[in-house]
């Protein structure tokens, strides 16, 4: 079963352990069969965001399993809405925000013109939604008329899975990573609730194991279409659009 | 899919639940609890009573006292959970538990109890248990702070093994180091966060035959700390002593 992981980081991390270099990310889709991955320098989370992103490309350009995030500070412009109009010209297939990292809240003015222009510009966008409420603030951030915006809600737990679920149901455009959400038939829960087609694989790697992830859905009883769909075929479909 | 190892030996998971959770799933009763034993390849399990954690101590013991007993094949054993705000009903179930034969340890969540392991009223309970003749705590660990107080448990009881549940969650590096000098102190990895090596941190740290595994299912499905565990790529040995070798050792109640 080919795997696509939607949610990858390279450079230097907050800790020294594990190794989260270029080299190990790509050593570590080697070794667990992960084809494509969608990858950001961590550069741009911590340091600059154009820094990062320049170096998002750079390796990105040496490496074809890996498909380039780029990442926008919502904190560090006075026009962040601007700064993603041409990403997708520059050759980027999503936007990965790291409030989490970042400590900024999802209702938050600066975000709602990032979606705005993402929407505009047909990324997809990655954000952390692993705090109750996070994501009903998605939802209410989320822009009415941006029919071809969507977003992954990364990090959801199992605390939060129900909330998640119901947002999902009222906006089609939200997606779900299913690397948080462990109970035994969470899975399988998620599959019947909102769909196989709005799950994806979003590992952290090389920062976070992987196969947790993989196993999760290789065990879980579905069929092996909706397997494909959230270890492959939905990024896929995400980043071709 | 690359070509995955697989275990080709019975597993045995320390870290288990009986009893339904306000959050989203269907894993609640008997037949679920087995299959997915059986889909994991685990052999035994060492469980404790969500209701007994929660809200309803001699309730939930008593609870899990009956899914073990009906329990034919001993795949299930359950550990005793206390309470030092209901110190009354956990010191009867102390008394009550010691000579069963399921009943192989003591279950403290610090955090649902609210109150430290090193609490004075904790510590009652828990020499208590240590005269009852109990010598396995399982104390739910997600700091290394948290350690730091649950290894003065490890430290009183030194005939005893602290099983130190999730290894510390989002500090499972220095919860390893934090734990390193105290031989009886065994770490747990199972945790939402997954920061990756820090299995093989632990193996490093402490020693391959002071790790062992849990799952905390019915919370957690066992394919996520399992996966943990197998991306590791550890040698036949190491592994099998933190899949089975270890918590058969530790506990002699299971393999009775």
């Amino acid at each position: 079963m080919r795997v696509f992981d939607c949610d990858t980081i390279f450079g230097p991390w907050l800790k020294e352990e594990p190794d989260t270099s270029l080299d190990a990310l790509l050593a570590l889709m080697e070794r667990h069969g992960i084809e494509k991955a969608l990858t950001a320098s961590t550069f741009g989370i911590f340091h600059n965001y154009n820094v990062g992103n320049e170096r998002t490309l750079e390796a990105c350009g040496k490496h074809p399993a890996l498909a380039p995030m780029a990442t926008v500070n919502p904190n560090g412009s006075t026009a962040p809405a601007s700064e993603v109009e041409d990403l997708g010209e520059r050759g980027f297939k999503a936007l990965r925000l790291y409030n989490g990292l970042q400590e900024w809240p999802l209702a938050f003015a600066p975000f709602r013109e990032i979606l705005v222009a993402a929407g505009k510009a047909r990324l997809p966008v990655i954000i952390d939604c692993d705090r109750a409420g996070s994501p009903t603030a998605l939802s209410d951030a989320m822009p009415p008329d941006a029919a071809s915006l969507r977003v992954i809600m990364a990090g959801v737990r199992y605390f939060n899975s129900a909330e998640a679920f119901a947002v999902m149901r009222s906006d089609k455009r939200l997606l779900l990573s299913i690397k948080n959400i462990i109970m035994p038939d969470s899975i399988e829960l998620a599959v019947e609730t909102v769909g196989a087609k709005r799950l994806v694989m979003a590992s952290l790697a090389p920062a976070d194991y992987v196969l947790p992830s993989i196993l999760r859905v290789d065990k879980a009883h579905i069929s092996n279409a909706d397997k494909e769909a959230i270890l492959w075929r939905n990024a896929e479909a995400l980043i071709s659009a | 899919m690359a070509q995955r190892r697989g275990v080709d030996f019975g597993i045995v998971d320390v870290h288990t639940h009986w009893g339904p959770w306000h959050f989203p799933s269907n894993c609640h009763g008997r037949d679920s609890l087995y299959r997915i034993l059986d889909e994991a390849g685990i052999e035994k399990a060492v469980m404790s009573s969500t209701v007994a954690l929660q809200m309803d101590v001699a309730g939930g013991n008593a609870d899990l006292a009956r899914l073990v007993e009906a329990d034919g094949n001993r795949r299930l054993f359950a550990s005793v959970v206390v309470n030092p705000n209901k110190a009354s009903e956990s010191l009867g179930d102390i008394l009550r538990f010691a000579e069963h034969e399921r009943f192989v340890g003591i279950k403290y969540h610090p955090n649902y109890s609210k109150a430290p392991a090193s609490n004075p009223k904790t510590l009652e309970l828990f020499d208590a248990a240590h005269e009852a003749g109990f010598r396995a705590w399982f104390i739910h660990t997600y700091s290394t702070a948290q350690a730091g107080d649950n290894l003065k448990v490890a430290e009183r009881f030194p005939d005893a093994a602290v099983f130190l549940f999730h290894m510390g969650g989002m500090e499972p590096r220095p919860t390893a180091l934090a734990v390193k000098d105290l031989s009886n102190a065994i770490l747990e990895p199972c945790c939402t966060p997954a920061e990756r090596g820090k299995i093989g941190h632990a193996v490093r740290t402490v020693g391959a035959e002071r790790v062992v595994f849990g799952s905390d299912l019915t919370l957690i499905s066992p394919f996520h700390t399992l996966g943990m565990v197998l991306e590791e790529d550890f040698d036949e040995t190491t592994l099998r002593l933190i899949l089975r070798d270890n918590a058969l050792r530790l506990l002699p109640g299971l393999a009775a």
